[in-house]
């Protein structure tokens, strides 16, 4: 099998900076060469002096960015946050436990399908336009792939080893924890990933029900106010973050699940 | 001599699966008793309820009739096929598990698992993860867990299967060598004859499913058995030849 060599690591960060300062650059010169007019795509360094700019700039959304990006972070950790604190225990057990799979599945895949933003109405009707709604909108969507990705994780272990947990005198419950759940932790790190990830692309969406404040409100008043600069910067921080915070989240399983890094 | 006692007395174990082809009898009134200290092999072609057989003496199955008794301590330190170790756990964690299911103290855990670890050959490996180890190094974690179990009473199902010539009769050494100092009952299954022979004080020779037994051989060849004297060869037909006709 072919096998690339292995790069130094500034050798690895210089293609990944230069991977990002290319597509910057095209995108520039397309804009430049007026192959596509700067009515229709803005260039980028408009994009980054407005975000130099938003710091201290309150037009047109009445708010500077670091308020929209705290805003818009507190509305997505709530929601993810909640939901790995449901969605993963909940997961695990209905994989585990026969009676809470019998009695919990069905209901779930019956919300399973419904897609977060059909949710807006009812929860607009229960919970008002506040930070709430927002926070449950975001819950939805994180809750799903939490749940899934530990149900599954957990279902997957092999029998052999709970048999070995039960020569060894372990009770169901002993099982369950000592067994079931380590064997389901890779998985339920990649639905918590996957989870952040919705969680995050349905930031835009919540900030639909009335927002004052938050990236996607952002996002929205610069379309109304046709500063397309102003839409842009805000698609590049949503990016931005949801990229630093997923790498986070890498750092946080590689250090919960050091076993796995043997494979390597 | 005075007769053995007996360990296990298995009487009348019968087993039946329903499978999408209709029931699959697996144990047909499957009857033998186990000595304290022998080393007993059950040999028969794959796939033929030994597993099941082993399950239901380790309590993981039940029966659909018959009985397996013990005479005292009924647990068994049980070494499965393909290693079947905790992936999460460091060699020395897995080794601990079963005394740390029966509530020893963290001391009691960890001398144990030492002790078990170097008999193996391992205890230079006991904070690897599982992941580095070879095939062989990962059977001996899982034998050296069976027996830190404290049972007196250890079974082995087909632990060798995965294994390369080599190892496997590198692993056979292992398992005589720990017989020298650790007293306990040993059940051992394959499907290699050679094997058996190599390692059994018995053999009770299963048939097909539905599983029964075909004969028993108590080998009378010196240890440590040469595979290539005549003795030995004359065996290895004698059991070939009657495993084939059970077929």
């Amino acid at each position: 099998m072919y096998r690339e060599k292995k790069r130094p690591f500034w050798q690895n960060a210089l293609l990944s900076a230069a991977g990002i300062i290319v597509f910057f650059a095209i995108w520039e010169l397309v804009v430049a060469t007026g192959m596509v007019s700067p009515e229709k795509l803005v260039a980028p360094s408009k994009v980054i002096y407005a975000f130099f700019d938003k710091f201290h700039n309150v037009v047109p959304d009445g708010n500077t960015l670091d308020v929209h990006i705290i805003t818009s972070l507190k509305i997505v950790l709530a929601g993810f946050l909640s939901a790995c604190i449901i969605g993963v225990p909940l997961g695990l057990a209905m994989g585990f436990f026969k009676t809470c799979n019998r009695l919990l599945t069905p209901v779930f895949e019956i919300v399973r399908p419904i897609p977060p933003l059909a949710w807006i109405p009812i929860v607009i009707v229960m919970l008002g336009i506040g930070f709430q709604s927002k926070v449950f909108i975001i819950f939805i969507a994180a809750f799903v792939p939490c749940v899934i990705n530990s149900y599954t994780g957990i279902q997957a272990t092999p029998k052999v080893l709970l048999n070995v947990a039960r020569t060894a005198g372990a009770s169901h419950f002993e099982m369950f924890c000592k067994v079931g759940v380590p064997y389901a932790l890779p998985m339920v790190f990649t639905g918590i990933r996957v989870s952040f990830g919705s969680a995050w692309a349905t930031l835009v969406a919540a900030e639909m029900i009335a927002s004052s404040e938050g990236l996607g409100y952002m996002i929205q008043q610069g379309r109304n106010a046709s500063k397309p600069e102003i839409v842009i910067l805000g698609m590049l921080v949503i990016g931005l973050i949801g990229a630093a915070l997923t790498y986070l989240l890498g750092i946080l399983e590689r250090k919960a699940t050091p076993w796995r890094k043997t494979h390597e | 001599m005075a007769l053995p006692s007996v360990k296990i007395e298995i009487s009348k174990l019968s087993k039946s699966y329903e499978t999408k082809k209709g029931v699959v009898r697996v144990l047909d009134d499957v009857s033998f008793s186990v000595y304290e200290n022998e080393f007993l092999v059950i040999l028969g072609p794959g796939q033929c309820g030994k597993t099941v057989l082993l399950n239901t003496i380790a309590d993981i199955e039940q029966p659909d009739s018959g009985s397996v008794s013990f005479n005292g301590d009924s647990s068994v330190g049980f070494v499965f096929q393909r290693y079947a170790l905790f992936n999460w756990k460091t060699v020395i964690k897995n080794v601990e598990t079963p005394l740390r299911y029966r509530g020893a103290s963290a001391e009691e855990c960890t001398a144990t698992a030492r002790k078990y670890l170097d008999l193996v050959g391992l205890k230079d490996f006991e904070s690897a993860y599982p992941a580095q180890l070879s095939g062989g190094m990962k059977q001996r974690v899982a034998i050296a867990r069976a027996y830190t179990s404290g049972s007196d009473t250890i079974i082995m199902d087909e632990p060798f299967g995965a294994l390369d010539a080599q190892t496997r009769y590198q692993m056979e050494e292992e398992v005589l060598k720990l017989r020298k100092t650790e007293k306990a009952t040993v059940i051992f299954v394959t499907n290699n004859i050679e094997e058996a022979i190599y390692l059994g004080d018995r053999i009770l020779l299963f048939s097909d499913k539905p599983s029964h037994i075909v004969n028993e051989f108590v080998p009378e060849l010196p240890r440590p058995r040469n595979r290539t004297s005549p003795e030995f060869m004359a065996l290895r037909d004698e059991i070939t030849a009657q495993m084939d006709l059970s077929l």
